[in-house]
């Protein structure tokens, strides 16, 4: 399967959140919604337009501090939420740094955009981008989509947001200014890589320090047979 | 009195009806947060941890660091003085992470779901380590305690047993605590960009860890003076000083890696020439629990004094303000700014760490009072190493 | 000893060994115990809902756009009942182009609303007001229009008031009955809609349609050909929510068509359409305009060869009537430069365009070009400059970029936004829109102002004929319309159609006696989130009648004595034609998504039910009354058949419930057919009419009506969220909707930060919104608001307000649930006598308010 990516070309955005809406229909999660947790919301602040959704990192913290694999990132570029193991920790919520898993309380469920992954499987967009009235949203194989935003970004001087963010994302942002004046959050950025997860260090280290311990046990262990063989 | 057989019973006070009042809520209250869901808290997406977290799992693991800084000093070190406080450090701890389990079972959304860690391994997430650290060392400390309980049943062959474990016991709670103390710290190191820069540091594990092991004899020390009181042993002068001068060390330790961390990230500065809530808990947390009790220490130590039982306790009491000061900054100071809106725990969310720390009590009073926790030092009878697997690893002298 | 040595040993070999098992853990496949789910198989990756159908419809009432789509029906997996779900775009569409906005998915769930009006309520209590238990009794919808009947009967013609858009069964009903009939796009559409009858469309014209929209005026822009437009305050947030425009800006925008907006408000759609931007003063766009004219003309700039050909231009005036000159045969007259005579227009090879006065007979005449030159030879650009606080190079830059891609160029107007900015002088700046659009020939030209052709949904009256003339009107009626006869002659007797007074409606409703009855016909329209609804309400607590047709019981209901329950749009079969956006002959259809599920009644079969009980000899084809003769409704057959869609509606939706004409759009031509002195048509720059009411025949600078005071320094900017509407139901009880607007601070009022500093308010405060008593005399109602500071307006002389909130209806859960405000409250009812002296259409006004703020 291809790899897949989002191009937001927020200078052709009104927030109008038809996206957000026809998100909402999609999933059928109005009451959630209602409650304020939407999966994506567009919010037209004093300094731009703001799209507040997953940005389906290339290496996500949240996939990575999920202690039960609950959530997942995929090789054709979603981050995918599976409530059967979610144990509700609600770790990926604190270390999301573009602050978008939320919690919902009544279906104890993560609230979380999944890039339509059951359409993109059919062949159609998701449809948030299929039913964007300005084409602001956009959808295509990943390498396609960062040629064309970078091209973009050049063409009409644009800055790009998504791109080096958190070592990557599966989402391109195009903005007229600083991205993070217009709401998007300043997040460390890395350059591009798409390397596996860490290695199991964490494992490995108890292994070594355990060891160590086992060797200063019987040290001390010997330290007193001797003296109590002095005895 | 309450007479369960002629071994066990259980002294009524009003104190304690207290606390069982409080236990009782805490049940009533837990299951019903059971069936309903968090959303008895206040907790939201802005703060999804909270008190439960600070209390219930941050300083509980903190606190209950007493368990494997004793075993460790006692069988790894060798340092054979201490004797009398294992067995009462022992027992701390693993009520503690008895409670810390129950704790993060309540904290969690899905609380039904607590095995899938078990099944489904998150092997590169902190919380994953954090799980399961506390579940295994959960294990570990009853089957360190399980002497002593078995042999207050009756069961001297179990309780043999598991004598016979503890060197692999000890060693392995030592392991696991190291990893998810640290990986308590780590979690917040996550928090890049929003835990206030007075408390996020790379060094947060080291940080954690540190302070842990500095806290844990103060709470074995405090825990001792207090217990003395209740049932009258008396005050170890060998074990407590060498806890205090334990803690003295660590925390000095513990107190120059902060102090170098906040001056490398220029953050020192800041907690003078600002004044906030940040900095004004910052410099609270820092006096009390590292100024303060380092001055004494260091004071006593310098000039060769003798650590009494007031100075000893009144150190201890600072340390674990100080750690308590510090997880509550972590959690809760230093995430108010970016958190953007406040948070303050619900009625229900108090009650049940109220609770839980009161049915706490109760278990500790009613295991101390019935399964010989506490002999006095220099007293032991003959059966105490099997009793206790305390110098299990150690002929008897006879 | 060695016994003790052996069991340290032994201690640490367990150590190695679990050590060992942990370490080959991180390889062990033991590690995911529950594997991760295969592509397609992970519970996200399967569809969340099941489609059943999908049924063609279009989008009515929600804007003017009419978006072509369908209505997905499917399984919901949480009820596991078959329902609407969500809309599908139509691609061959040529207004949506397979989009669809927000609003109309809304529509989806409100089929489902549970506060939705499924039966008719009759009232046992005479009590009046939101506050107050109406006693309401369900009555079956038949006889509750049979008792509505009989009720009626009692009162004469004069003293009932309709108030409904006009819509073919509207317009039969109220002509046949001699009522009046009025409506609320005075405010929204009137401006627009009788300047564009007075310089354009000329009606009755030959596509004038009964579409489904109530707006009647057949003009649409080509944003997708355009290379330069020019916005007055056209950028409102509500467009945001219209996906048929919505699309054709973003098409206009990558063929690189330069778009300049003056507005006091940056709103969203200045940040994605937006070439330049300029913060204007509130109320002096009209300052702009004339001095763009003034530029173009003084530079000659204009297009000469459509001015000759397709314009008044060169038709001659006389200087002291104000009138043009005209042949026996009502024919325009120019000067030809070759006799040196007034010649008819059209035959006149070689008109002039400026000069003069030239003696015709007796009288001295000028043609038109030349007296817009000396009307706005004082308007200079930095003239505009000072009152409109935009840089003069700016508007000259404007101007020259405007006229330069003529006749690629246009300035936009649709309705509120339009011909507001919406004041006491915007009729004045609708009719400099429309001669901007005359000097650059965009009217009726590719990438211009594209009109309706080809299509015609004939009116109730073309199919059939009344067997008499309709009763007169009133003389005398409660809107006033009497009083501002060129609007008047337009409804008497051109297009009976036209908006009508809403914003005197109030106003005679409540100061005179003239009307006992209303009837509202009113589908989810929130008609008491107009202007000044506490007017409305003290009003109709005298009235004897009031009655209203409704989706919801909304707060107008607490005032009647009947609601009855109408139908849901998706519950109705439509046929429209694509007004807003007509470069081609087209057609869609719509069919019912669902049967009505309670005791509704739809407009039609009320109409008839209505006409037949109170004047069958209109409503039959031969006079009798006989209720099996009754007049054919079959509009869209006839205009089917006639355009070769289809034979009739049923076959045309069973063909998909799409037609469209391909061709090529003929620039100009329709502009012929229908325009002033057809078959040669002409755009009207110069308005008689208005010279013959003592105002200017062509466009004057005025100040704006409301003048500051004091603290009443603030100007009231209306806009609204773009997924809400008139308080209409259908959005604003829709709690996601709620949210959003909460979430985007839509329910507050706006001011800009410094201007909060001044009056010592803070992000969040609820402030109190005040009118000067000296223009709101009667019934004032101060608005309560939570404020949001933003730098998005402007300016610190303005507050920009929501429209569409503030529902006092207690059955609307989530509406009346302390939801925002009512804007409406602020805007005074208009006195008549006032009025017709500032703008002889009488129409907008909205915005001509100063308000005081203070911290509440």
């Amino acid at each position: 399967m291809k790899e897949y990516a989002v191009l937001i070309d927020s200078t052709y955005c009104t927030a109008c959140n038809t996206c957000a809406y026809r998100c909402i229909q999609e999933f059928r999660y109005h009451t959630q919604a209602a409650k304020g947790l939407f999966r994506t919301f567009v919010a037209a602040n004093d300094e731009g337009i703001y799209h507040k959704r997953c940005m389906h990192c290339l290496e996500p913290e949240c996939v990575k501090q999920c202690p039960v694999n609950a959530l997942t990132k995929t090789e054709y570029g979603p981050v995918l939420y599976s409530i059967d193991t979610c144990i509700g920790c609600q770790i990926c919520v604190k270390v999301c740094p573009f602050g978008i898993p939320q919690f919902d309380e009544a279906t104890k469920k993560i609230v979380k955009c999944s890039l339509c992954a059951q359409r993109v499987g059919n062949g159609k967009e998701p449809a948030c981008v299929e039913a964007c009235p300005t084409g602001a949203l956009q959808f295509g194989e990943y390498k396609a989509m960062m040629a064309k935003a970078k091209d973009l970004a050049a063409k009409r001087k644009l800055t790009l947001y998504g791109m080096q963010e958190a070592g990557g994302t599966h989402l391109f942002v195009l903005t007229e200014g600083d991205p993070v004046k217009a709401g998007y959050p300043a997040v460390a950025k890395r350059a591009v890589k798409m390397k596996a997860l860490p290695a199991d260090g964490l494992v490995r280290v108890p292994v070594v320090a355990g060891l160590v311990l086992g060797g200063l046990k019987k040290l001390s262990d010997r330290k007193e047979s001797i003296a109590s063989e002095k005895d | 009195m309450i007479r369960i057989n002629s071994n066990i019973t259980f002294r009524m006070t009003g104190f304690r009806k207290l606390l069982m009042l409080f236990s009782g809520i805490f049940f009533v209250l837990v299951l019903y947060r059971f069936a309903v869901g968090l959303s008895i808290t206040n907790l939201s997406d802005a703060w999804p941890w909270g008190l439960w977290t600070v209390i219930d799992v941050k300083l509980g693991i903190a606190l209950a660091a007493g368990g494997f800084t004793t075993a460790g000093i006692y069988y790894i070190l060798g340092i054979k003085k201490i004797e009398s406080v294992v067995k009462p450090a022992l027992l701390t701890a693993w009520l503690g992470y008895c409670m810390v389990a129950l704790g993060l079972l309540v904290d969690l959304g899905r609380w039904y779901g607590f095995w899938h860690p078990i099944v489904s391994w998150g092997h590169h997430s902190v919380m994953f380590e954090l799980y399961m650290c506390v579940l295994l060392y959960t294990v570990v400390l009853t089957a360190e305690f399980a002497p002593i309980f078995f042999d207050g049943i009756g069961f001297k062959r179990t309780a043999k047993f598991f004598v016979g474990l503890t060197g692999f016991l000890v060693i392995a709670g030592i392991v696991l605590s190291t990893m998810h103390q640290s990986s308590l710290g780590s979690m917040y190191v996550l928090m890049a960009g929003r835990l206030d820069q007075l408390w996020w540091t790379m060094a947060l594990p080291i940080l954690y860890f540190s302070s842990a092991v500095a806290v844990g004899p103060a709470v074995v020390t405090c825990e001792s003076a207090l217990s003395g009181k209740t049932y009258k042993h008396e005050w170890d002068n060998e074990a407590m000083p060498f806890l205090a001068k334990w803690s003295g060390y660590v925390l000095s330790f513990y107190f120059v890696v902060r102090i170098i961390d906040l001056i490398v990230r220029g953050q020192l500065g800041r907690l003078f020439t600002t004044f906030d809530a940040q900095t004004f808990m910052c410099l609270l947390e820092l006096v009390i629990g590292s100024v303060l009790p380092l001055f004494f220490f260091w004071s006593y130590n310098l000039s060769g004094k003798f650590m009494d039982k007031k100075m000893t306790v009144r150190n201890a009491i600072f340390i674990i303000l100080g750690v308590v000061l510090n997880r509550t900054n972590v959690v809760i100071t230093g995430m108010w700014k970016s958190a953007g809106t406040g948070y303050f725990p619900s009625t229900q969310e108090i009650l049940i760490t109220i609770g839980l720390t009161s049915f706490g009590i109760l278990v500790y009073l009613f295991i101390a009072e019935n399964f010989g926790v506490f002999t006095p030092h220099g007293a032991e009878d003959e059966d105490s190493s099997v009793r206790s697997g305390v110098g299990a690893s150690r002929v008897p002298s006879a | 000893m060695a016994e003790e040595k052996k069991l340290s040993r032994r201690d640490f070999l367990k150590v190695v060994g679990v050590a060992g098992a942990a370490a080959s853990m991180s390889t062990f496949p033991f590690r995911n115990l529950s594997a991760q789910a295969p592509f397609g198989k992970h519970p996200q990756e399967q569809a969340p809902y099941i489609v059943k159908k999908k049924v063609a419809q279009v989008c009515a009432r929600a804007c003017e756009a009419d978006c072509a789509y369908y209505v997905v029906v499917g399984v919901d997996p949480v009820t596991g009942l078959e329902r609407a779900l969500t809309l599908e775009g139509r691609p061959e569409d040529p207004v949506a182009r397979g989009k669809f906005c927000i609003k109309g998915m809304s529509f989806v769930d409100s089929l489902y609303d549970p506060d939705r009006l499924l039966v008719t309520l009759k009232r046992t209590k005479p009590k009046k007001g939101t506050d107050n238990d109406p006693g309401w009794v369900t009555v079956k919808t038949d006889d509750a229009v049979n008792e509505i009947i009989a009720e009626l009967k009692k009162y004469k013609p004069s003293e009932i008031l309709m108030a409904s858009p006009g819509d073919p069964y509207t317009n039969k009903l109220a002509k046949s009955l001699g009522t009046t009939r009025s409506d609320q796009r005075t405010e929204c559409f009137g401006t627009h809609y009788y300047i564009n009858c007075l310089t354009i469309t000329n009606p009755p014209n030959k596509y004038y349609s009964s579409t489904y929209t109530p707006s009647h005026h057949i003009a649409g822009y080509d944003f997708d050909k355009a290379k330069y437009q020019v916005w007055f305050g056209f950028d409102s947030y509500s467009k945001a929510g219209k996906a048929g425009m919505l699309n054709h800006w973003s098409e206009g925008k990558k063929n690189n068509c330069k778009i300049v907006m003056f507005n006091p408000v940056k709103t969203s759609m200045a940040d994605a359409f937006a070439t330049e931007y300029y913060s204007i003063k509130p109320g002096t766009d009209l300052a702009v305009a004339l001095a763009m004219i003034n530029v173009i003309v003084a530079n000659k700039k204009y297009n000469t060869a459509f001015l000759k050909k397709y314009s008044d231009a060169a038709a001659l005036v006389d200087t002291k009537t104000k009138l043009t000159l005209k042949t026996k045969e009502g024919a325009l007259m120019a000067w030809c430069s070759q006799h040196r005579r007034a010649e008819p227009i059209d035959t006149c090879h070689a008109p002039v365009l400026d000069g003069g006065p030239f003696k015709v007979d007796t009288v001295e005449a000028k043609p038109v070009l030349q007296l817009l030159k000396d009307a706005t030879k004082t308007n200079t650009p930095e003239w505009a400059a000072q009152i409109t606080d935009v840089p003069a190079d700016v508007i000259r830059k404007t101007a020259l970029g405007f006229a330069a891609a003529a006749p690629y160029s246009f300035v936009p107007t649709y309705k509120r936004d339009a011909a507001g900015p919406n004041y006491a002088n915007s009729w004045r700046l609708r009719h400099a829109i429309s001669i901007l659009n005359t000097l650059s020939g965009s009217i009726d030209h590719e990438g211009g102002v594209i009109l309706l052709h080809g299509v015609k949904i004939p009116w109730l009256e073309d199919i059939s004929a009344p067997v008499k003339p309709y009763p007169e009107q009133p003389k005398e009626p409660v809107d006033f319309r009497n009083q501002f006869p060129v609007t008047d002659d337009i409804y008497r007797n051109k297009d009976f159609s036209a908006p009508g007074h809403y914003g005197m409606v109030g106003w005679g409703l409540y100061n005179t006696d003239r009307a006992k009855v209303v009837f509202f016909r009113n589908p989810h329209r929130g008609l008491f989130a107009m202007i000044q609804p506490q007017m409305a309400e003290a009003a109709l607590e005298k009235m004897k009648l009031v009655v209203d047709w409704n989706l919801y019981l909304d707060d107008l209901g607490y005032w009647c004595d009947y609601v009855i329950a109408a139908p849901h749009q998706f519950e109705e079969g439509k046929l429209d034609v694509r007004l807003y956006f007509p470069k081609w002959p087209c057609f869609v259809g719509g069919s019912p998504v669902q049967k009505t599920t309670g005791d509704q009644i739809g407009w039609g079969g009320l109409a008839v039910k209505l006409g037949m009980g109170l004047a069958p000899q209109y409503w039959t084809t031969d006079g009798s009354g006989d209720p099996k003769k009754k007049v054919p409704l079959n509009v869209g057959d006839v205009a089917l058949k006639e355009a070769g869609a289809a034979k009739d509606s049923a076959e045309f939706m069973q063909k998909g419930g799409f037609w469209i004409n391909k061709k090529a759009y003929e620039n100009y031509k329709t502009l012929g057919e229908i325009g002033y002195g057809r078959p040669n048509g002409r755009v009207r720059m110069f308005i008689d009419e208005f010279s013959k009411v003592n105002h200017e025949p062509l466009p004057i600078w005025a100040e704006r009506w409301h003048k500051t005071k004091d603290d009443y320094k603030f100007s009231l900017l209306i806009t609204r969220a773009p997924w809400n509407m008139h308080a209409d139901p259908n959005f604003i009880n829709n709690p996601v909707l709620k949210k959003m607007t909460e979430k985007s601070f839509m329910d507050c009022v706006w001011i800009h930060p410094d201007a909060a500093k001044e009056i010592g308010v803070n992000e969040g405060d609820m402030v109190i919104l005040e009118n000067n008593p000296e223009y709101m005399k009667q019934v004032p109602r101060p608005v309560k608001a939570k404020v949001h500071l933003t730098k998005r307006v402007t300016r610190n002389d303005c507050v920009l307000t929501f429209h569409g909130m503030g529902h006092r209806a207690k059955n609307l859960k989530v509406a009346s649930n302390n939801y925002g405000y009512r804007d409406g409250d602020l805007i005074p009812q208009k006195d008549p006598s006032i009025v017709k002296k500032y703008d002889p259409t009488g129409m907008g006004w909205v915005e001509d308010v100063y308000v005081r703020i203070r911290k509440a």
